[in-house]
């Protein structure tokens, strides 16, 4: 769901109004039924997500019934019969993720590169509607369903679910849109027992988590997205400084989102999985991705990477590679995004190569510097990454490699063009934003330093959650940008 | 801490942030706040002006506001005049009723719309709500209760930028600044040192298409309201920097056409009120600069003359 978007809050507003009415007086009368609250918490789900997108919620109602039943039916049969109705499922989830997301990439970037004039044609022929853009949360259901079912392959998980329940499960609104993708052991059992549990403590957490993912979301992301300038390709100043902004924002973006559903979720009595532990304090690119989208890399280390690998644990790293380059074409059809899912699989293969050699050159005992020069590495690294994740014109993005691997390309006069390139008023705002944003991230640096429990903790502190608040009713952008990974 | 006072802490911090973001932007800061303090200062004009039996207020959006010179006229037709245009995203719905109460028996009202009002397909713009809010009459114009509710809360939003340009206005200018902050003189006209020009590059404004049903429904039930009120509506076409290709001509002798058939509507019927030299103006397609003002005014006096049921051969 769009948190940032009024249209969520006013359904939600709209549709609780009458419905905890009607709860209210019915548990006065004691005629209310604990099963009510599952079916009022479906119909909400359901409701948001028609008013989210209409095409979306079409595909998902045939899917979520048709996943329902074959799961149903594989839960009664065991061995083979099971595993094959658990292929059946999922080939044709993924199918239908793979029509509603990669066919143009498929038929224009990869057949109509071989073969001439198909880049041009292939829409007349075609016998379905085409998606010039993925629906909204296929992309995330899918893998929920997806993992359901493998899930639900294991013995102890033999007892037939409700349907209401499995709608609950799939469809719960908070994180149905872009996650967190939950899994049958955490969020399944909350969800059998659903009741509303509108409790101090509930709210108060969760306000806290809604008060860090709005500040991210409105005052940090959407302020920095109108710097960002993606046709700049010949001053290097400027595309690294745009790859910096851009790898704040789609942190604050998606981690704000995030956010966001967490506190939703929670005031509402569910604990969702925290899809974000400060991925930018990280020291290496394995700990980056230890802390980074932690619920879509489990589903790819637990779904893709070790069915893939099996026994052959001498080829490890091949599969690794692999994983993190499927990662990245889940991300979006283009190349860019495959580009930068096996640029992380490289760098997670040089570190495992070169880390240990790297540490003991650095010195044992300079624990510090290390620290501080496998940070800056790191940020780095992610940083240009984020150079490939950001761009789907591949020309535009090649020409801005070129720049960047110019020395001369660095002069004072490039550097002068970019420092000039800002009126007063701008600039100022964009430094203010970026102290900011920096003073949350080193927020999170002194937790991680602190070794606190957790890495928000500082940021989840009744006072700043508050003060969070404040500044993001006073500071928040008036044109909020849509939220990046619903375009995944 | 007692579970239920920590929250109303939230709510607590949420309305002091919210009020903190309503004066910056509605009373004193914000853009907005300029534009209600504008309309205000009209308004209070307006009332000054009651004794007069007879009287020419015109209204509009900023291509109103910002287009005549209102002494002049004044001048000319021999009674008091009077420059009521505000804000052209304040939309018509919302434009024409923030002003109706000013009409008195007698007082001839001429309405001037910029193109981008008589396009709206609801007479609502971006700032319509709000504006509502600010001037005290919250849903002015039939604003649907779901945009009323968002441009409310979003009106205790300062934004970064915002606070951030008007800290530097401090600053630098010793005082907060916006588009309407330079006020306006005893006639409603723009403050005589208001005098904005366009740094961009000029190109001509295309006109897509004619008047929508709306606003020509919205400008029929306003004339029975300034008639009911004992007043005369006059409608005019805007003086526009605009792309005289075969459509644009269409689309405006269309919209004229209509206009005509709810009140007398005066305008260049050569040239359709459509103009192709950017000198005339200022910093947008329908701002005139000062001089231009001059050359409007007359020319709408002259036309106005020219309207019998007016009669103001007997006037100086």
């Amino acid at each position: 769901m769009n948190f940032s978007d009024f249209s969520f809050w006013w359904i939600l507003l709209l549709y609780a109004i009458p419905f905890f009415a009607i709860r209210y007086v019915g548990k006065s009368l004691k005629l209310w039924r604990d099963e009510l609250d599952t079916i009022g918490l479906a119909v909400m789900s359901l409701m948001l997500f028609l008013n989210a997108s209409r095409s979306s919620f079409a595909i998902f109602i045939v899917e979520i019934v048709f996943n329902y039943f074959m799961v149903r039916l594989m839960l009664r049969r065991r061995g083979n019969g099971a595993k094959l109705i658990a292929a059946i499922v999922i080939i044709t989830d993924i199918a239908i993720l793979a029509y509603l997301k990669y066919l143009t990439f498929f038929a224009e970037d990869v057949v109509g590169i071989v073969v001439p004039g198909f880049k041009n044609n292939w829409e007349q022929g075609f016998p379905l509607p085409i998606f010039q853009q993925i629906p909204p949360g296929v992309s995330f259901y899918t893998f929920q369903m997806v993992a359901f079912v493998v899930d639900s392959l294991r013995p102890k998980y033999k007892k037939p679910i409700a349907f209401l329940d499995y709608i609950n499960f799939i469809a719960f609104f908070p994180q149905i849109v872009a996650g967190p993708i939950e899994r049958r052991a955490d969020l399944l059992p909350q969800i059998q027992s659903f009741r509303f549990k509108f409790t101090a403590e509930n709210f108060e957490l969760g306000l806290r988590w809604l008060s860090l993912g709005f500040f991210m979301k409105l005052v940090l992301a959407d302020n920095i997205a109108p710097y960002i300038n993606l046709q700049e390709t010949a001053n290097p100043w400027i595309v690294w400084f745009f790859a910096y902004l851009f790898t704040l924002r789609i942190y604050f973006d998606f981690a704000g989102y995030s956010f966001m559903a967490l506190g939703v979720a929670r005031i509402l009595g569910v604990k969702l999985t925290v899809n974000f532990l400060a991925p930018y304090t990280s020291v290496s690119i394995q700990e980056f991705w230890r802390r980074w989208h932690i619920t879509l890399n489990n589903w790819f280390r637990d779904y893709v990477f070790l069915p893939l690998m099996g026994s052959k644990k001498q080829l490890a790293a091949f599969f690794l590679f692999i994983t993190f380059t499927l990662s990245g074409f889940w991300h979006g059809a283009a190349w860019n995004f495959i580009i930068w899912g096996a640029y992380h699989g490289a760098l997670l293969l040089l570190l495992r190569y070169t880390g240990r050699p790297f540490q003991r050159w650095m010195g044992a005992g300079k624990v510090s510097r290390f620290q501080f020069i496998s940070w800056a590495l790191t940020f780095g690294s992610v940083t240009l990454g984020c150079l490939f994740f950001m761009d789907t014109n591949i020309l535009r993005l090649l020409s801005k490699l070129r720049t960047i691997v110019t020395p001369w390309a660095y002069s004072l006069s490039n550097l002068g063009e970019f420092l000039s390139s800002y009126s007063l008023n701008e600039g100022t705002v964009l430094i203010v934003t970026l102290l900011l944003a920096n003073a949350v991230l080193f927020m999170e640096h002194l937790a991680v330093w602190q070794k606190r429990k957790f890495e928000y903790e500082l940021l989840l502190l009744p006072w700043v959650s508050r003060v969070l608040l404040g500044l993001t009713i006073l500071f928040a952008a008036n044109q909020p940008s849509e939220f990046i990974y619903f375009e995944f | 801490m007692w579970k239920p006072l920590k929250l109303t802490s939230w709510i607590a911090v949420a309305a002091i942030a919210w009020t903190i973001g309503y004066i910056y932007n509605a009373r004193y800061g914000g853009e907005l706040s300029w534009l209600r303090m504008m309309y205000e200062d009209k308004i209070a004009l307006a009332e000054e002006k009651v004794e007069a039996p007879r009287r020419l207020l015109i209204t509009g959006g900023s291509g109103a506001h910002y287009t005549i010179n209102s002494e002049l006229m004044s001048e000319k037709l021999g009674i008091p005049v009077l420059n009521l245009g505000i804000d052209g995203p304040v939309g018509l719905n919302v434009i024409l009723p923030s002003i109706i109460g000013q009409v008195r028996p007698g007082d001839i009202v001429l309405l001037i719309p910029e193109y981008l009002i008589l396009w709206s397909e609801d007479g609502l713009g971006d700032r319509s709500a709000q504006f509502g809010v600010a001037i005290g009459r919250p849903g002015l114009g039939g604003v649907p209760p779901k945009q009323l509710a968002q441009d409310t809360l979003l009106l205790g939003t300062a934004t970064l930028r915002g606070v951030t340009k008007s800290t530097i206005d401090v600053i630098q200018k010793g005082q907060m600044t916006g588009y309407y902050s330079d006020g306006v003189n005893a006639y409603g006209d723009p403050a005589p040192e208001d005098d904005k020009r366009r740094t961009g590059e000029w190109w001509e404004l295309p006109i897509n298409k004619p008047i929508t049903k709306h606003a020509l429904k919205r400008i029929e039930q306003f004339r029975q309201e300034v008639e009911a009120k004992g007043g005369t509506l006059v409608l005019s076409l805007p003086w526009v920097y605009a792309r005289t290709d075969e459509k644009s001509v269409e689309n405006v002798e269309k919209t004229a056409e209509e206009l005509a058939k709810i009140a007398p509507l005066i305008y260049d019927p050569e040239s359709l009120n459509m103009k192709t030299n950017s000198d005339l103006f200022a910093d947008t397609h329908y701002h005139l600069t000062p001089k231009s003002r001059t050359i409007r005014s007359r020319e709408l006096v002259k036309q106005l003359r020219e309207i019998p049921e007016l009669d103001f051969r007997n006037e100086q």
